[in-house]
């Protein structure tokens, strides 16, 4: 076999470089539409968002004090949820026994300050007025907490007086200060309990459904979007992670991660030009077939409308931010009267924080003590353009959750 | 020269004055460096539009020492941005055997100078180049012209660097007889 000789190489190689062909087809518009549409072309990439997530948590924390420091002065709180708790507690079984105030409430000195808390107390004090309501001692840096009604006779020195207090009454701050004198020694002997006013616990009480504190769960979704009023694209999902915090037998707030799909379309005239970096003048989009992939952050305040036995109806609203990982398009161009069809791809993180602001009614079943399931209709209404065509995408889904309280 | 390194820094900044610049003026070197590898002339100006696509993006990675060549250096990235883009469209038609012959009107016309004889010898070799297969091509394309290692095809190419050696003889050996076959061809024409 014949093998090429050194200078019929060193010929192939000038041949190479200076062989005659023609240049083409000019294709510069192109070339700048795709480095106009490419993520390569956005100018910086910064960094992961801290001061994103710093908003979150700050309005969260912000959120939480705040309806911690309104609720300081609370000094009564209901004791039916944490009954099983209070075992260091002497509780007379049966209510309907006529009590002795002397069995109840050793005679030992106590005061009430001005908030209502009652201090004073020997350490060593343990004592319950009957079942479903206790005074627990002030080292204990819990609150009176009582159930019910109650009925305080001889509350005064003179023996003269007899009042009657509801539970509602002694929710209020300084109430009791209030009714009787401002130095006064409420002791043991002064207070009876009235029997007959005493409630006894229903059977059904044993069941109450009972959320408190913080709670965390898992989340999935479906949703369609819609940009305006135009037709809505095909069905995205969501996936993602919820935690919670009850601020009230009523109010609680949530946030969560959520990795969420999305589809969309729209004509030309809602995309926006101005995060497309340097896209040929005279270029036209025409219609934009798109879809990104999100992380949402949501952060919403929940009210219970409705809340008897094991169900509840609960509505909830806030404010959702996004952090779009990555984005695809198609666009529809018209460029010197022909039309082309152009795909870009943009994985350049771009965060959005209170880019939409939701609402949602939901209905959440308690399953055994510690877990719910959630079933949840939304609407998200955008408040920015989101994407690299500021787009405003509004969104309908529906999620379902299975929660776990920690408590 | 100051006039290449100003449209450099223009195309590292991403200025689209510069970017057009540099395109016109080595649109047609990239089109010779690929057409060598891609056999079809269509494909291979989509080729040198995906080259310069992946150029200007990533320009900011072309960097120029003050002992280089401006023109060199850049032409040297270039070569090898389009080479790069022509083995990956080679890939994706998994190097499968072209048919049917190169059109005429591919070639710039040849008036009549003191070197169109050369022009058409050259014209002729690199067609005949073409007809070698795809991966006996690549590799001639690889070594024998542009100057990689075995090594460096062999990482270029996804493949051990025995077979690189061993396409690239047979490439030899293969084009050896065609070239003998065109110079017959043309003794017997005349």
């Amino acid at each position: 076999m014949q093998d090429l000789t050194p200078d019929m190489e060193d010929l192939l190689r000038t041949a190479s470089d200076a062989y005659p062909l023609k240049q083409g087809e000019d294709k510069w518009d192109e070339i700048a539409a795709r480095i106009s549409t490419h993520p390569g072309s956005d100018i910086k990439k910064e960094k992961i968002g801290w001061h994103f997530i710093k908003h979150h948590l700050v309005l969260l924390f912000v959120l939480l004090f705040g309806f911690l420091y309104l609720n300081r002065d609370k000094n009564i709180n209901r004791l039916s949820q944490d009954k099983g708790k209070s075992t260091a507690f002497t509780t007379i079984k049966n209510v309907k026994d006529p009590v002795h105030p002397k069995q109840i409430l050793p005679n030992k000195n106590l005061s009430i300050n001005e908030a209502g808390i009652v201090n004073q107390i020997q350490a060593e004090t343990k004592w319950t007025i009957s079942e479903g309501y206790e005074i627990i001692p002030p080292n204990d840096h819990r609150k009176i907490v009582i159930t019910g009604n109650l009925e305080f006779s001889d509350i005064t020195y003179n023996n003269t007086q007899k009042l009657s207090v509801t539970r509602n009454d002694l929710m209020k701050p300084g109430f009791l200060n209030s009714v009787i004198n401002e130095k006064s020694i409420l002791t043991a002997n002064n207070v009876n309990v009235n029997e007959r006013l005493i409630p006894e616990f229903k059977s059904g009480e044993k069941n109450k459904y009972v959320i408190k504190g913080f709670y965390y769960g898992v989340v999935s979704g479906l949703h369609i979007n819609a940009i305006k009023d135009q037709e809505f694209s095909k069905p995205g999902f969501d996936l993602g992670v919820l935690a919670g915090f009850h601020l009230g037998n009523r109010l609680s707030v949530e946030s969560g991660l959520l990795l969420s799909k999305r589809s969309y379309w729209t004509t030309g005239k809602y995309f926006s030009k101005d995060g497309m970096g340097t896209m040929p003048s005279g270029m036209e989009i025409m219609e934009l077939h798109g879809s990104n992939q999100t992380i949402e952050i949501p952060l919403h305040l929940r009210y219970d409308l409705f809340n008897r036995n094991r169900n509840r109806l609960f509505t909830s609203a806030g404010i959702s931010s996004y952090i779009i990982t990555n984005e695809n398009n198609q666009y529809h161009t018209m460029y010197n009267g022909t039309e082309a069809m152009m795909y870009a791809s943009y994985k350049k993180d771009r965060r959005y924080f209170a880019a939409s602001v939701d609402v949602t009614v939901g209905y959440e079943r308690a399953i055994g003590k510690k877990n719910h399931i959630r079933f949840e209709p939304y609407i998200q209404l955008p408040v920015r353009g989101v994407g690299v065509g500021l787009l405003p995408v509004k969104s309908y889904g529906v999620r379902l959750s299975l929660t776990r309280s920690l408590h | 020269m100051e006039n290449l390194c100003q449209i450099i820094e223009g195309c590292i900044h991403k200025e689209s004055v510069y970017q057009r610049l540099l395109y016109d003026r080595y649109r047609g070197f990239a089109s010779k460096v690929v057409f060598r590898y891609i056999y079809r002339y269509e494909r291979a100006t989509d080729v040198v539009t995906d080259g310069f696509v992946k150029a200007f993006l990533d320009f900011d990675h072309f960097e120029l020492r003050e002992s280089d060549d401006p023109e060199k250096r850049l032409m040297g990235w270039l070569k090898r941005i389009m080479i790069n883009c022509a083995i990956d469209e080679l890939r994706r038609g998994s190097m499968l055997p072209e048919i049917g012959g190169i059109p005429e009107d591919v070639w710039e016309i040849t008036h009549k100078s003191d070197n169109a004889d050369q022009l058409i010898l050259y014209k002729d070799l690199i067609s005949i180049i073409k007809e070698l297969p795809a991966n006996y091509r690549v590799v001639f394309n690889l070594v024998i012209l542009d100057g990689y290692s075995h090594s460096q095809v062999a990482e270029m190419m996804h493949i051990p660097v025995s077979t690189s050696r061993s396409n690239l003889s047979r490439a030899k050996v293969l084009l050896q007889n065609m070239i003998k076959n065109m110079e017959e061809g043309k003794l017997c024409r005349i």
